[in-house]
């Protein structure tokens, strides 16, 4: 690797928006710890990159539009009275932040060119009908997506929380249990790709609960932002 | 003889100058790592000053991308991975000693793996507290009178922009964080074209911070 090949084949950038595999990601550490240039040049995309961000936090409190997908109606949340309650939380925890990103910008500042921001945390509702599953619309440029699940658990319960596909096998398990938040949620996050368009389903089982499991189906669409 | 980058693909005068003997170059950061190891082997203090002024810079480029910009974990590591590097030295010493760059790369990604790994062990709450953090960091971000000055630059960069077909390059690159096959596709531009505003931009964007740097 030459410096002029980290220029033409835009390795800084790559780099630094997480698009190097791993053996590429060593390689090119081992190359710029003695390459002070491409230091400079790291520094300096680092900064654009936060500028960009912080551009976009801006815009998106000016507009109040921290969009958080709404959870869909739970069908028969006869178990548990939380989930109202939770997503109302949420939402005024949402727009409080909001305020509080928009008090610290100027008025009206002269941004360009800059799109809405969808921060892809998507609250789902429990529901106990197969046949409700809640709409997830993956946005097109793969990303890390939040999740809150509104499980009306009491504050400390632990859940093992685990996703499963069509066909019921499990893709995706939590780490460690998770534990209920004060609003009866836990969060979590899914890796980029993990989620394709077709049905899936959230469950989150009480480790001191016996054999309950709480059910989130979903419905996973490709037509989102 | 030396080429510029800036000549060949963006024709602009300032450029990133590259030596046309790269090979020559990493032979002598290879006899210079050399050279250290061997020191500090024998116990001169003195080079382990010099191992660490040639190496902390990029050592904490690399720990704060590795952290995804947790700046007192980044440092403690830092911390660790030269006390590591430095024992080993002292003692057995590396296999290969001019590939001491590799040997520090390596150490510091173990770390970073190790601590991660023992955060999430310790961690119960854990996505929770990832997602207030990433809350918490941006609410903090915002705050920041660095993070503004970030965002003037940022602005400034867009405005002066020809068009908005750039302005859409950068964006949909920074912010979305599309792929540059992606956005040359979406926005029929030839990779020549890309390259060419990405480091117009980014040169530009580098005046700009350093113009509000020093007010």
């Amino acid at each position: 690797m030459d410096r002029e090949q980290v220029i033409q084949e835009n390795w800084v950038d790559r780099y630094l928006l997480g698009q190097l595999s791993e053996t590429e990601t060593d390689r090119f550490e081992q190359y710029y710890l003695e390459c002070p240039e491409t230091q400079d040049d790291i520094e300096n995309t680092q900064r654009l990159i936060d500028g960009f961000a912080g551009s976009a936090l801006a815009a998106l409190a000016r507009k109040h539009q921290l969009r958080v997908d709404e959870p869909a109606p739970a069908a028969t949340p006869r178990t548990f009275n939380w989930p109202a309650m939770a997503a109302a939380a949420v939402a005024v925890l949402c727009l409080g932040f909001a305020l509080t990103v928009q008090r610290s910008m100027p008025e009206n500042p002269p941004l360009a060119g800059i799109a809405d921001v969808n921060v892809p945390i998507f609250t789902l509702g429990i529901t106990r009908s197969v046949t409700s599953a809640q709409l997830i619309e993956l946005p097109t440029v793969p990303r890390r997506l939040m999740f809150s699940l509104d499980i009306g658990g009491a504050i400390d319960e632990q859940f093992n929380v685990t996703l499963h596909d069509a066909d019921g096998a499990e893709v995706w398990q939590a780490a460690e249990p998770l534990v209920a938040d004060r609003y009866g949620s836990v969060t979590f996050s899914l890796p980029p790709g993990l989620l394709a368009a077709g049905n899936f389903e959230f469950v989150a089982k009480p480790l001191t609960g016996g054999d309950v499991s709480l059910r989130i189906p979903v419905l996973v669409e490709t037509s989102g932002r | 003889m030396h080429s510029t980058t800036s000549q060949t693909v963006c024709g602009l005068s300032k450029s990133w100058r590259m030596d046309e003997t790269p090979n020559d170059e990493r032979a002598n950061d290879g006899e210079l790592a050399r050279q250290l190891v061997a020191r500090i082997r024998a116990g001169d203090r003195q080079a382990e000053n010099e191992l660490v002024a040639r190496y902390s810079r990029p050592l904490m480029i690399m720990l704060k991308v590795r952290t995804n910009g947790d700046i007192p974990l980044a440092e403690d590591i830092h911390q660790d991975v030269f006390r590591i590097v430095i024992e080993r030295l002292r003692g057995d010493g590396i296999d290969d000693p001019t590939r001491l760059a590799g040997f520090i790369q390596s150490t510091g990604k173990f770390q970073v793996i190790g601590r991660k790994r023992r955060q999430r062990r310790r961690n119960t709450y854990a996505d929770s507290e990832l997602i207030e953090e990433t809350v918490s960091n941006s609410t903090e971000h915002v705050d920041d009178i660095y993070s503004e000055q970030m965002r003037d630059a940022v602005r400034a960069l867009l405005s002066e922009l020809p068009n908005d077909r750039d302005r859409a390059l950068l964006t949909r690159y920074f912010l979305y964080q599309e792929s540059k096959a992606s956005i040359c596709n979406a926005l029929e531009l030839s990779d020549l074209h890309f390259n060419r505003v990405l480091y117009r931009a980014k040169a530009r964007f580098r005046a700009l911070v350093e113009e509000r740097l020093e007010r």
